[in-house]
């Protein structure tokens, strides 16, 4: 009896004294806020399944730090800034995540990131605008290329390439759409093209036959859009084509997704964009991601599946080579000081937290898909 | 010269679209003195109802019909369990929770059910456009057109010259005299949600193939028609008509000839305006609001 009352005491004892190794096999809380409702539902639900296979090979390989199951936490932005926030606020206060993945759309983002500034780790996956890194956050890193990376790309093969003489641009007005515009400006001093009409709608415009004819009677070689939201940029190319559409089109990068063109019906067809992924002639890491996918959601992964898969990749990477999921300040120097393999090549983050993706295609619409036109490694 | 023309072609045609999303707000409004946040939703459920119905290969004319009385029949439902229970003689603010509530269960529904992808829906009339003139007008649009100004009317002479329609219109003046005179006051406030919730869904069925169905495609159409609304006075059909022609007409050539940018304020700078100099918006009856 009384050795057995010293047993239990022991075991007490040891329990009380190790509480934090029982707490180190707790899983790692990572939130992941996607508009799973909303206009651009849509990305949500893609990237959501990229989300659920990085957990699945993170966990299925045995965890991070030491045998710690990864577990991830969604709430949903809505597609509004402050829906974007509230969920940010959640995950962070009552969810008690030691990372957050949030960022579909350049505006919420910056909402977003304003809350996890010097609060937690923040990862970026899909949101493009300069602006969100450009704000000196320690911990806040993007997956994603941003707009004048992948504009100032595109943008020279728009230019140099396709040489229209003269461009009309519509874009909603938004972050994203500021960020391309600018640099659309800069790329067009001193080439031989014209920027003749410039017209920005606001988020809640239902009908563009006006804007087209607008443009119309501009009479440009080239029409340029800019716009992140699917359901709307099907919507828009329907009214151009019924407008007699344009010698040479052009849609913003990053942003032509098979929830576009599918119901687009055909009005996309020879659209040209460019995007830092294309699921066609895939080899290496990318045929296996591609395939792997494929095999679990029955669907082609896209650029948001790609992205956020990257992100939680990255996240459980850093805090295992770190040897920390709370000390942000190491798990940031981590990531800045190491190159990450993801299935599109070797990523390393600059001293904004900005990757720079190793290639980017120029990609023509073709039926319900983008076809390669021309790839670039990009420098 | 061309451009003006097709400019008030484009505005003409578009305010007749935002005609027909409006006079079912207008008519539920006008009678039930309900704002019917949940007017979006119907719009959507109109469309997915003819996504489901054409899925199921009725033509897309048949489906326009069907849908309307698929809306009308969820219509029905919600007004028996919740709209009739919880709204009437109760004041505007609880019918702004909860037809609001009532949207957002709906929209999540159709998420759940369906999903949230934006999908297309087809039409005859598909991506075509007639040339008159050498303008353009979309075939869509110009069907969207027609029946709208057809609704219109049907309503307008439904609800001045039939026995039910007048009796609408003495519940919306008065509901208790109405009760008073022998009219079956919950049966036509029935129907009156079931008329205005309907035209939503057969303008949601109707702008579906120009903006595809998805779940939070009410959203902007409504935020336009309550403008409408607003603009030609809350009730009146006629109301309605005018002030979808004068946005219509006022975005479009705002769009081509000012500034896009602020094209989404016009609509509210006009509302602002015309409640300045006529309160009860341009064809608005005063009466309507005599208890």
């Amino acid at each position: 009896m009384k050795f057995g009352m010293k047993v239990a005491a022991t075991v007490l004892v040891s329990a009380l004294l190790s509480g934090t190794a029982a707490f180190a096999q707790d899983p790692v809380k990572i939130g992941v806020v996607l508009p799973l409702t909303g206009p651009t539902a849509g990305y949500g639900k893609d990237g959501k399944m990229g989300a659920e296979l990085a957990l699945e090979e993170i966990n299925g390989a045995g965890g991070i730090l030491g045998g710690r199951k990864i577990e991830l936490m969604y709430d949903d932005e809505k597609g509004t800034p402050q829906d974007g926030v509230a969920a940010v606020q959640k995950l962070m206060t009552q969810g008690r995540v030691k990372a957050v993945i949030a960022g579909m759309n350049s505006s919420i983002t910056l909402a977003e990131s304003a809350i996890t500034k010097n609060k937690v780790l923040h990862v970026n996956p899909g949101a493009q605008a300069d602006a969100i890194t450009e704000q000196g956050s320690p911990w806040l890193f993007q997956v994603n290329n941003t707009a004048s990376t992948n504009s100032t790309i595109f943008h020279k093969y728009l230019i140099g390439t396709l040489k229209p003489k003269t461009i009309a641009y519509m874009g909603e007005n938004t972050e994203f759409n500021k960020a391309v515009l600018e640099n659309l400006k800069r790329s067009l001093e001193g080439s031989g093209t014209k920027l003749v009409e410039v017209a920005n709608y606001d988020a809640s415009t239902t009908d563009f036959t006006s804007i087209v004819t607008r443009l119309k009677a501009a009479n440009p070689q080239m029409l340029y859009v800019v716009d992140a939201y699917p359901a709307r940029t099907a919507q828009i190319w329907k009214q151009i084509r019924q407008q007699g559409g344009f010698p040479m089109e052009a849609h913003s990068t990053g942003t032509v997704q098979a929830s576009a063109i599918v119901p687009a019906e055909g009005a996309m067809e020879g659209v040209v964009t460019g995007d830092i992924f294309i699921a066609e002639g895939a080899t290496g890491e990318m045929a296996d991601f591609i395939k792997k996918f494929q095999a679990k959601n029955n669907v082609d992964p896209n650029k948001v599946s790609l992205v956020v898969y990257e992100a939680v990749k990255l996240i459980a990477a850093a805090m295992d080579k770190a040897g920390t999921d709370s000390n942000y300040d190491l798990i940031s120097k981590t990531i800045r000081d190491n190159v990450w393999k993801t299935p599109r090549g070797s990523l390393a983050f600059d001293a904004k937290g900005r990757a720079k993706a190793p290639y980017f295609y120029i990609q023509v619409v073709k039926g319900k898909d983008v076809a390669l036109r021309e790839s670039f490694e990009v420098k | 010269m061309d451009l003006l023309v097709q400019t008030i072609i484009n505005g003409l045609i578009l305010g007749s679209g935002y005609a027909l999303v409006a006079v079912g707000l207008t008519i539920i409004f006008g009678t039930l003195h309900i704002v019917n946040f949940a007017h979006g939703a119907f719009f959507a459920l109109g469309a997915y109802a003819v996504l489901q119905l054409e899925n199921a290969g009725i033509p897309y004319l048949l489906c326009i019909p069907l849908a309307v009385i698929v809306v009308a029949i969820i219509g029905f439902v919600l007004e028996l369990t919740i709209v009739q229970r919880a709204l009437y003689d109760r004041g505007e603010h609880g019918s702004i929770i909860i037809t609001f509530a009532l949207s957002q269960a709906i929209v999540a529904a159709i998420v759940l059910v369906i999903g949230p992808d934006p999908l297309p829906v087809k039409s005859p009339f598909g991506q075509t456009a007639i040339s008159v003139f050498g303008f353009f007008i979309s075939a869509q649009r110009l069907f969207i057109a027609g029946t709208s100004i057809a609704v219109l009317m049907g309503f307008s002479l439904w609800l001045r010259y039939s026995i039910k329609g007048q009796q609408i219109l003495a519940i919306s003046q008065n509901p208790k005299g109405a009760l008073y005179s022998g009219i079956n006051v919950p049966r036509l406030r029935a129907l009156s949600f079931l008329l205005g919730v309907s035209a939503a869904g057969l303008a949601g069925g109707l702008i579906a193939p120009l903006i595809s169905a998805f779940p939070t495609m009410g959203d902007a159409n409504v935020i336009v028609a309550f403008t409408v609304v607003i603009l030609g006075g809350l009730g009146s059909i006629g109301g309605a008509l005018l002030g979808a022609l004068v946005i219509g007409l006022a975005n479009s050539m705002f769009e081509t000839y000012v500034s896009v940018s602020w094209t989404p304020a016009l609509g509210w700078i006009l509302v602002i305006f015309v409640l300045l100099f006529w309160p009860q918006g341009l064809l608005g009856r005063p009466e309507l609001n005599r208890h």
